[in-house]
Formats: C-alpha cells, structure tokens, sequence
C-alpha cells in the first residue's frame, strides 16, 4: 500500500471514503445514463437493453483479454467496438422497422432484447467468476497489470486506483461527448434530429444514420461501464448486468433528455448510495440491513414527486 | 417526454424497486409453506400399476416413470427409469445449472454403462429437465408437468422451493434429491421422508468452522479466536449456517460481535459489498464467516484485504469457486486469510467416487468446478433408494418412498461417510465436514487441510429439531 504521511481526524476519514466509493459508483452510473439518454434523445426510445450491452461487452472484454490471451487493453478496445458494433445491429435489425410505431412498442422490445442477449451472455459466462484481465502478476496466467494495483492510502483514505481510472475516464468521455455534439457535424445532426426528426428529414439529414450513431454510442459507453464493473474485486458474473438497472433512477433524476443531467444524476445517486452504506446503520439503523440498496429509488421518487421531468429534463408542453 | 413513457419508465422502476426491497425476505419457511398450501394441486396423479419381470429375472411392481421399453440409445436388453429434474436456468443459479445437470446425467451414463441397476437404465433426459427460475411457485407448476412422467427427481433445487414442493411430492410418494443443506431434511415434518439429503448440512458445518478454528488458530501463529462475526445471505442457507456458527461460539465461549446481512449481487446487491467491508474493517473481529457466494466472498474479503485488514474469514462451501483466484481479490486469497469449510472434499480429493468421477467427466471435457461434485454425490441415495425398491420388487412410487425410508446403508464410494436414513435424525445425519484452504495448484482452488471429522459442538448437539 502507498502511504501519504497525513493524519485526518477519522470523521473525515470516513467521509471522504464514502465520497470516494461514491464517485467510483457514480462513473459507473453516469456511462450507463449517457447510455440510455443518447439512444433516447435521438430516437425517443427508452433502452431496456442497456443491461445486455453492458455485460456483453464485459464478457468480450475478458474473453479477449484472457481467454484469447490479448491482454488488456487491447481486449477492452476491440470488446468496446464489438458491443457498439452489436447496438448498431439490434437498431438496424429490430428497432429500424419500429421507427413510426409506438414507444411504448419499441421499449418492450428492447426488454425482450435485453432478456434473449442475457441469457445468452450469461451461459458464455460459466459458473466461474471471471476476471477482466487485470489480476495481480502471476495470477493464474495473468498477462499483466493495467494500471497499479496497490491502493493509496490518503490519511486513512483508501483509494483504489481503478476508483481514479474509472473517475477520470468518465471525465473524459463526457467532455468528448459534449464536443461531439456541440462542435461535429454529425454531432449536430444528432442535436437537430432529437429536436425534430421530421425537420431534420426534410433538412437532408440521415435520420437513419443517427439513430445508428446513438445506439453505437449507447453500447460502446454500456461496455466501458461492463469493464469498469468487472475490475472490482468481485470480478465478472452475470450479476453485473444488474448495475445497469440501478443506472435508471440516475436516468430519471437528471432528466431523461439531459447529457448534463445524467452526469449529475449519476452523482446524486452514487454518492446517496456511497454515504447511506456508511452512515445509515449508525443514524438509522431501524431502516434495516443494506438500506442502500433502495436510496436510489427513494431519491428518484422524491425527486419525480417536486420535478416530474427531472432535474434538467425537458418539461412537455402539449396541446389540449 | 409522453405521459406514456414516463408510465414505463415508472413500472420498471417501481419493479426494480421492489425487488431489492423484497430480497431481504427471501426464504423463510413460513412463507413458503403457505406458497406450497396455495399452489398444490389437487388433483391425484393418475397411475396404473403393472408388473414386469427385469431382465435379472425379478419380478417387480411399476407404476409411474418406469418402462419396460428400452431407454433411447440404451441396453435394449433393460427396462428404463426416468427421473426429472427441477433446476433454476433463469434465477440466481443459473450458471450452476448446466453443471449439476450435467454431473447428473454423467453418474447415471456411468451407472448404465456397468450394467444398469436391477435390470434398468436410468436417465434424467433433457425433456424431464423443468426451469423453476429459483421461484417455490414455479417449482410446484414445474414439478406437477413431469409428475406423471418421472420415478423421482434427480435435482430439486433450493431450500424454499423444494419446502414448497414438498405436499405435491406427498401427494404422488415422489422421491427427490434436493441440491440444498437446510438442516431441516433431516426431519419428516419437513419433508415427509421423501427427501433425500446428502452431506453434512449447514448447521453442522458451521459448528465444526468454528471448533477447528479454536486450535488451528494458534496453530498458525495467530491467538486463539474470542470473537467472530457473521456475514450471511438472509435465507435457509445463510441462516441455517449461521446458527451453527452461533452454537459453536457460545460452546466455546466466544463472543459474536455482529451479524451482517449480506444481500446477493444477483438479487441487486451491492456488487462492491460497501456497506458490509465498512462494517467488517471498523469493527474487527478475529474470525468473520462468510455464508454467502463467491461474487460476495470475493468483494468482502478483497475490499477488507485492500483497506488494511488482516484477520480471516472462514467460508461456507458454497461461498467459494475457484474464479476468485483469477479476480483482483486474488491477492487476498493468496495471502492466506481464507479458509473453506465443506461437506465434502474438492475435485481432487482422493476417493474411489472422486476418481470415477473426474474420470467420467474428464472425458467429457469439463472444466472442474465444484458443482460437478455435487451434482454427482447427490444421486448416490436415490440410486440406493431404486436399488432397495427393486430388491423389495416394487418400483412402484410408492414402493420407492417406502425404499427411501427405511435405507439403513448409504455409500458414497469414499466421497462422504456412509449413512443410514432409517431412525431419528439425531442418530443418522451426518456431521463431519472438512476445512479447506486457498491452493492455486488445485484443480478448484481449494485443497484439503483437515479432512473429515465432526468438532465437540457438533458431536454433542441435541439434533431434534431443524437448526433454523
């Protein structure tokens, strides 16, 4: 362990290690909300596939990287071009001929999907939990580290450098996002077509192009999350899919159509849930054991009860 | 965004919501008994009894689930008994599915090919093979659609959902191996002498974790133990081990400083295991037993190892695989601060039934794990069980639950002790378990340290009732 020599007073400790637990579950959250918000704001469809996609890319990821043996990093590019490749062929395949029905239609069968990728997946999985490929030198056959593997030890703090990873990737894969869309071409392609995808038919815009361009962007964003999922000490399983699950009341927090807002909401319900696991059974031990498993559905009722479209969601005004 | 949307948006919400609220009641007896009461069928099976002279000269009885014919691609010379089994393919133990099954239907290829049993074949084919998505209601609707096809069931899978089976199993005199240890089999008021356990169940289990730990702690240069905690799942498994751990420590005059409820990461638990690693490193306790998964054990004991902690933990047998040792929590492991009790020895252990089997599945190409180890131990009972019935000449339902509870030898080719199953439960259930540790030369991770034995708290228990 890499020591800082500095004393905290051990409140603070505690605090600044929730808030360090909580940042690493919010870059988690926060690719899987951008996720669900590009494929909605681009085609007005709700992902329930985001799930799939993610533990796909996760499984591709560490079997390319262990099992074909092509290490890391190399097996987590190819994993991320393989699951947005597949988000480019369910739009193509099954929700293109949807395009005109209702969402209500489109979004069920992303559920079903979601189940069929799943089940799927998770036989590939095994029994066995499965690594991502960045075990400790010599582990198994291991083929090296990615990025250390120690913990720093900050005052008491333990941070984790996969918690630092994860954090500034999320960082950097929004600021690109936003410049994506502010400043490409096809990035304001995108912008015009979730504006009004009639307009922006009639304005020469390959409407059919961005809704691939979403849904590219939804699973290579769901298998960066898959990976940063499996890095955490409980490694790879098919229960993973599940944090995609927790990712919607971020989703919703936000706002559904909100880049901004995902970020945000990512960062309210992971650090909610990071501040309830270490606090809760202290002040308010009568709520229960692992309480902090519903905070974030408690934060998304509260706040659907004040902002019904979310903190920076779009408020639909409609004609009567 | 439409009103319409916010609706489906809102459903899977609530759903989500629900599920990991629910979890923490997930197993209790009471509620699945009265999920049994609700959803048992009324109506009889349907049998005619016929009697067929084998192929060894006997003559005997049959009704449901045995034909004279042959099985498909068997002995042509042998009659066939079918056997169904109810497994989870969509649940929390899909991924043991295939194993079990697959160890399943291996013993019973290698009990055919040397000769069959009493003029038989026995299979378990894939059409009896019901998914029960580890639901008690799903298993009873899943159970009634083969009852009319099958001898007995070669898996019944989960705690609460054999409980929930277990009137409909009584109503038809069908046999069943669960794939569970709930101490509770061991007693007809549970399941009605048509249950066919195998090993040492949780409780006991637990009782010897924490005697061996009393003298092999010192051993190790580490002080004898005088406090533990508990991080279980909140169900049979967790709470039946639990109790166990409970029994032994105040046997030996330790003190439980916590129990933790460890929700699975498949029911929508934490996958980084916060809350119960902060618990375990602020309170520390010279031993914590863990009676959760591998998914669990590896985030518990990885995150514990990271932030400094160095005291053990000591695992129920289903908390391990050997994945872990590939998972950055590798280095914990490692480092030696996990031990591993279990009902039976690992996939190298050496015994006659052991050998067969990784000989049988060897040459089927499987990669160790150790469901394959219970999938195949569980089918020696029911296979004594058929034995017996055809001996008494009557392979009827009936005549095989009759079987079942009068079975005075047991044997397991050396991979468990042999037991009886005739008499009260606090002479014939089996106590020894064996503690295992961290190898990364073995097949499944773990090699055996202490081979069988059963500790002071276990050989001194009044078993007269289920432990939880």
């Amino acid at each position: 362990m890499i020591e800082l020599a500095v004393t905290l007073p051990q409140s603070l400790t505690r605090f600044l290690q929730a808030t360090v637990e909580g940042l690493s579950l919010a870059a988690i959250y926060a690719l899987l909300a951008l996720g669900f918000v590009i494929i909605y704001k681009s085609t007005q469809v709700l992902n329930f596939a985001q799930p799939a996609l993610l533990i796909f890319g996760a499984y591709m990821a560490s079997y390319l990287s262990i099992t074909w043996g092509w290490g890391f990093w190399i097996g987590v590019l190819v994993a991320i071009a393989l699951t947005a490749g597949l988000g480019a062929g369910l739009e193509r395949v099954a929700m293109r001929p949807m395009v005109g029905k209702p969402v209500f239609a489109a979004a069920i069968l992303t559920l079903g999907l979601d189940i069929g990728i799943r089940v799927f997946v998770n036989d590939l999985i095994g029994v066995n939990v499965r690594a991502i490929g960045d075990p400790p030198e010599g582990g198994f056959g291991a083929p090296g580290l990615p990025w250390p593997q120690l913990p720093w030890n900050w005052g008491g703090v333990i941070i984790q450098p996969r918690s630092v990873v994860m954090v500034i990737t999320t960082g950097v894969l929004v600021m690109a996002l936003l410049y994506f869309f502010r400043r490409s071409r096809f990035g304001l392609a995108m912008r015009a077509t979730a504006i009004d995808q009639e307009v922006a038919l009639a304005q020469g815009i390959n409407v059919g192009g961005v809704f691939s361009m979403a849904w590219i962007l939804g699973g290579a964003m769901a298998a960066v999350a898959g990976v940063f999922g499996a890095t955490a000490f409980a490694g790879l399983s098919a229960s993973n899919a599940i944090a995609a699950l927790k990712a919607l009341p971020a989703v919703v927090v936000g706002g559904l159509d909100s880049i901004n807002g995902a970020v945000v909401g990512a960062l309210i319900i992971g650090l909610a849930e990071a501040y309830t696991a270490t606090y809760q059974a202290q002040y308010a031990p009568w709520l229960g054991s692992n309480f902090s498993q519903v905070v974030p559905y408690v934060v998304m009722l509260l706040v659907l009860l004040v902002r019904p479209y979310g903190l920076f969601g779009t408020e639909e005004v409609e004609r009567v | 965004m439409s009103k319409r949307l916010w609706r489906v948006v809102a459903l899977v919400a609530v759903f989500a919501l629900l599920a990991a609220a629910c979890s923490n009641d997930e197993g209790t007896d009471d509620t699945t008994t009265t999920t049994a009461a609700t959803t048992t069928t009324q109506a009889a099976t349907t049998t005619t009894q016929a009697s067929t002279t084998t192929a060894a000269g006997m003559e005997v009885a049959t009704d449901v689930g045995v034909t004279d014919e042959p099985c498909p691609g068997g002995n042509p010379d042998h009659g066939c008994i079918y056997l169904g089994v109810l497994t989870d393919e969509s649940g929390p133990f899909a991924a043991a599915a295939p194993a079990l099954f697959g160890a399943q239907q291996a013993f019973w290829a290698a009990v055919n090919a040397q000769g069959g049993v009493g003029g038989y074949d026995v299979v378990v084919p894939d059409s009896l093979k019901k998914d029960t998505s580890y639901l008690p209601d799903v298993m009873v609707q899943s159970y009634n659609e083969i009852a009319d096809d099958v001898l007995a069931i070669a898996q019944s899978l989960g705690t609460p959902q054999t409980l929930a089976a277990v009137p409909d199993y009584d109503r038809d005199n069908t046999v069943a191996a669960p794939m569970s240890w709930y101490s509770g089999w061991n007693f007809n008021g549970k399941d009605r002498g048509l249950v066919i356990e195998f090993g040492t169940n949780y409780c006991f289990e637990g009782m010897n974790a924490v005697d061996w730990s009393m003298g092999a702690l010192p051993a190790v240069g580490r002080p004898a133990p005088t406090t533990v905690g508990i991080a279980a799942f909140p169900n049979d498994y967790g709470l039946d081990y639990a109790a166990g751990v409970k029994a032994a420590a105040e046997a030996n005059g330790l003190t439980v400083a916590w129990e933790l409820t460890v929700i699975p990461i498949s029911a929508g638990g934490d996958p980084t295991q916060v809350e119960v690693v902060s618990a375990i490193v602020s309170n520390p306790v010279d031993v914590t037993y863990l009676v959760t998964g591998p998914n669990e054990t590896a985030a518990i004991v990885g995150g514990a190892a990271s932030q400094g902690y160095q005291n053990l933990f000591i695992g129920a047998a289903p908390s391990w695989n050997v994945g872990i040792l590939a998972s950055p929590a590798a280095p914990a492991f490692q480092a030696g601060l996990y031990y591993q009790s279990s009902y039976v020895g690992g996939w190298d252990y050496e015994s006659v039934g052991h050998a067969t089997m990784r000989a049988t599945l060897d040459a089927a190409g499987v990669t160790p794990n150790d469901f394959f180890i219970s999938g195949w131990v569980s089918q020696y009972g029911l296979k004594a069980a058929i034995e017996a019935a055809i001996a008494n000449g009557d392979l009827t339902k009936a005549g095989l639950a009759a079987a079942a509870k009068t079975l005075t030898t047991v044997g397991y080719d050396g991979m468990m002790a042999e037991r009886s199953f005739a008499g009260s439960a606090q002479d014939n259930a089996p106590r020894a378990s064996v503690i295992g540790q961290v190898d990364v030369n073995a097949s499944t991770g773990i090699s055996v340290l202490q081979d069988f034995f059963v500790g002071p708290t276990a050989t001194g228990w009044t078993f007269d009732e289920p432990c939880s």
